[in-house]
């Protein structure tokens, strides 16, 4: 009986662990704010320790919640985890969207554009190559004239 | 005061103001109609042009953005059965049904109709309290400031896309991130980690752009493309002419006016609570009308007073939400949130000088909202059913691209440091993550731009009590506010607990088939 208890119990840790990981990694980040708070003088901790004490006991009482399975039914369906499937295309997404935006940190909106977009469409539509290189050069083109040229708005050259 | 609404009436009509006006609406109609995205999305995506224009005009082509982006949202929730964005989910219940009898354009008819009136009717309600709103700012000292930003932040937990717990963790973890930065009591730079970049804050037009734009660009590039709702065809042989459908739809909306006034006036005292926002008045007014209708068997299948209730009441809370945005400077959604950012960004504190100093820009915020609803409204009446669902119909996928580059031109403009390219992209990932895990990114963002007054008014208040903390509760108005905050807390936590015990107790008798 008792082991069966202590199964179940951490049957629902290790899903809570699971599925809470991102609330358990955000209560962490509050516990980093809380502690350098402690490095910070006079007025300057005061605020940010108030806050991150507080955020860090919400932060557990979320998970310990959910550890003892006392969410609600609506509650349940208002606090599961995830429309996003951690597959291929996610993580080809989460790529993509890191290097367009060092793409452009290094050279510039428009060519960030001209390179990133085309690549965007070969790796998560069904566009082929001709029409990838169209819709791409079209992005970089349409916000070269319309910021640029039409609203006059310095765009971004890069880093050199 | 009539001067201020001239020469804002001037500003709106001259052709720079109509052109901007024109371009804010058509941007935010397009960007609602497309699934998954809002006006919010259109008003950041139309940041970069304010960073070239003067305050007013960064205020017209923002403002008619906001509205429009309703109205807009409203025509994919009849075509495709699902969201146009949040703020239209009530607006499927009634308006597919209409679209798949055959009723496209009566359904089109009902939604910009009501929306105008309504919309139109809460932004005459705004001006007609505007000579009010300067003596109720000034009430507001650093104390009920405070008070005010609390109930806020927690109403906004409450209301927002989560549970109250998660959402008040939100609003915490954006708090702390607004002490990100020099200090503003003490000057001391603040978890900053050693970057100079870091020590004016996490600029907040970088924030909306990652937990907002860039954030739903992953889910849109995550999603397959072909995981869409497909435009079904209507009935066939029900189709009746398109304006003899429309005239029908205008005759319906008033003839309905007890749905229509009820909506409106809830719509609009949503509105007015910081944080609760559309979604909710959608909801709410929808719930209302059906529970105050005598004939409740039509609705969910076509009903036109469901769609009138939907739609009258998001577009209310336009005008409602301007109000603690104006006068206190509390943002009661995004949208008004980005309003003020671009405030900030132009040297001007929203509050009590708005009804002094800046008068004229109230007006035009008025203005550009009133004919930017009346535009989308007229521009979904006369493009027509047929022209309007290939819109609905684009992938979500193939525009990733363009709203990535607008949104980085959009933080690169707001400071002119790419360094806030990262900043956006590590928000972004928060925004993912926070999307998955239904925290409240309302709250976070709302939080973390209110951040730095919140501290500066705590201990503010807190010198004029000469540091004792009972000076939170010495002033009359402070009290009734944390009453209310007590009030909503126990409200909520009492359903909450009526609603546990109502699934304990039906448990058993589950269990016991």
């Amino acid at each position: 009986m008792r082991e069966q208890v202590e199964t179940r119990v951490s049957s629902r840790f290790a899903r809570v662990l699971v599925h809470e990981w991102g609330t358990i990694a955000f209560t962490l980040a509050a516990v980093g704010f809380l502690v350098g708070a402690f490095g910070l003088r006079g007025q300057a901790g005061q605020f940010p320790m108030a806050v991150a004490g507080l955020t860090v006991i919400l932060g557990f009482a979320n998970l310990a919640l959910a550890l003892s399975g006392r969410l609600g039914a609506s509650d349940a369906l208002r606090a599961g985890s995830s429309e996003l499937g951690w597959n291929r295309r996610t993580v080809l997404s989460f790529v993509w969207f890191g290097f367009a935006l060092a793409l452009t940190y290094i050279f510039g909106l428009v060519v960030g554009a001209v390179i990133a977009s085309p690549i965007y469409f070969l790796l998560l539509t069904s566009l082929g190559v001709f029409y990838s290189l169209l819709n791409g050069i079209s992005i970089a083109l349409f916000i070269w004239v319309v910021f640029s040229k039409i609203a006059g708005l310095p765009l971004y050259d890069g880093l050199f | 005061m009539l001067e201020s609404f001239l020469s804002a009436l001037a500003a709106v009509t001259t052709p720079e103001g109509l052109m901007l006006l024109a371009l804010g609406t058509v941007v935010a109609f397009i960007l609602g109609v497309l699934p998954g995205l809002s006006s919010t999305e259109g008003m950041i995506i139309l940041l970069p042009f304010t960073f070239s224009i003067g305050l007013n005009d960064s205020m017209i082509l923002l403002s008619s953005a906001y509205a429009a982006g309703f109205v807009g949202g409203a025509v994919t929730s009849i075509f495709l059965g699902i969201p146009g964005s949040s703020v239209s989910l009530a607006t499927m219940m009634d308006g597919y049904p209409l679209h798949k009898q055959g009723r496209t354009s009566y359904a089109i008819s009902l939604a910009s109709v009501s929306s105008a009136v309504a919309g139109i009717f809460s932004l005459l309600l705004v001006a007609l309290l505007l000579p009010y709103m300067e003596p109720i700012s000034l009430l507001f000292g650093p104390v009920e400031w405070f008070a005010f930003v609390v109930f806020g932040l927690v109403i906004l937990s409450f209301a927002g896309e989560t549970t109250m717990l998660r959402g008040l963790f939100s609003a915490g973890l954006g708090l702390l991130a607004g002490t990100v930065g020099l200090s503003v009591m003490a000057g001391v730079p603040r978890y900053t980690m050693g970057v100079s970049d870091l020590w004016g804050g996490i600029p907040i037009i970088a924030a909306f752009v990652g937990l907002y734009p860039i954030a739903e660009a992953v889910f849109m590039a995550a999603s397959h493309p072909r995981a869409l709702g497909q435009v079904s065809e209507p009935a066939a042989g029900s189709e009746k002419s398109h304006g003899r459908q429309v005239i029908e739809g205008i005759q319906d909306t008033f003839r309905y006016g007890k749905a229509l006034s009820i909506s409106a006036v809830l719509g609009w005292l949503i509105g007015v609570v910081p944080g609760v926002g559309a979604t909710f008045a959608n909801f709410m007014a929808y719930l209302v009308v059906k529970g105050t209708s005598a004939d409740k068997s039509k609705f969910g299948r076509g009903d036109p007073r469901g769609l009138i209730a939907a739609e009258a009441s998001n577009n209310a809370t336009v005008g409602g939400a301007l109000i603690p945005a104006l006068a206190l400077g509390i943002p009661g959604s995004l949208n008004t949130a980005i309003l003020l950012g671009v405030f900030m960004l132009n040297g001007v504190a929203p509050g009590s000088n708005i009804f002094t100093e800046n008068l004229e820009v109230t007006w035009v915020i008025l203005l550009a909202t009133a004919f930017g609803t009346l535009l989308a409204s007229g521009m979904a009446l006369c493009i027509g059913a047929r022209a309007l669902a290939p819109l609905a119909r684009i992938e979500q996928a193939t525009i990733v691209p363009l709203i990535v580059f607008i949104s980085c031109l959009a933080v690169l403009l707001a400071r002119g440091n790419p360094f806030d390219l990262f900043l956006a992209f590590g928000l972004g990932l928060i925004g993912v993550l926070m999307k998955v895990f239904r925290l409240s990114r309302l709250s976070f963002v709302i939080a973390l731009m209110l951040g730095p007054l919140v501290e500066s008014s705590f201990f503010q208040a807190l010198s004029v009590g000469r540091g004792s903390p009972a000076i939170f509760i010495q002033s009359a108005v402070a009290n009734i506010i944390w009453l209310l905050v007590f009030g909503s807390v126990a409200a909520y936590i009492i359903s909450w607990v009526r609603a546990k015990s109502s699934t304990t107790d039906a448990l058993p008798e589950r269990s016991s088939r």
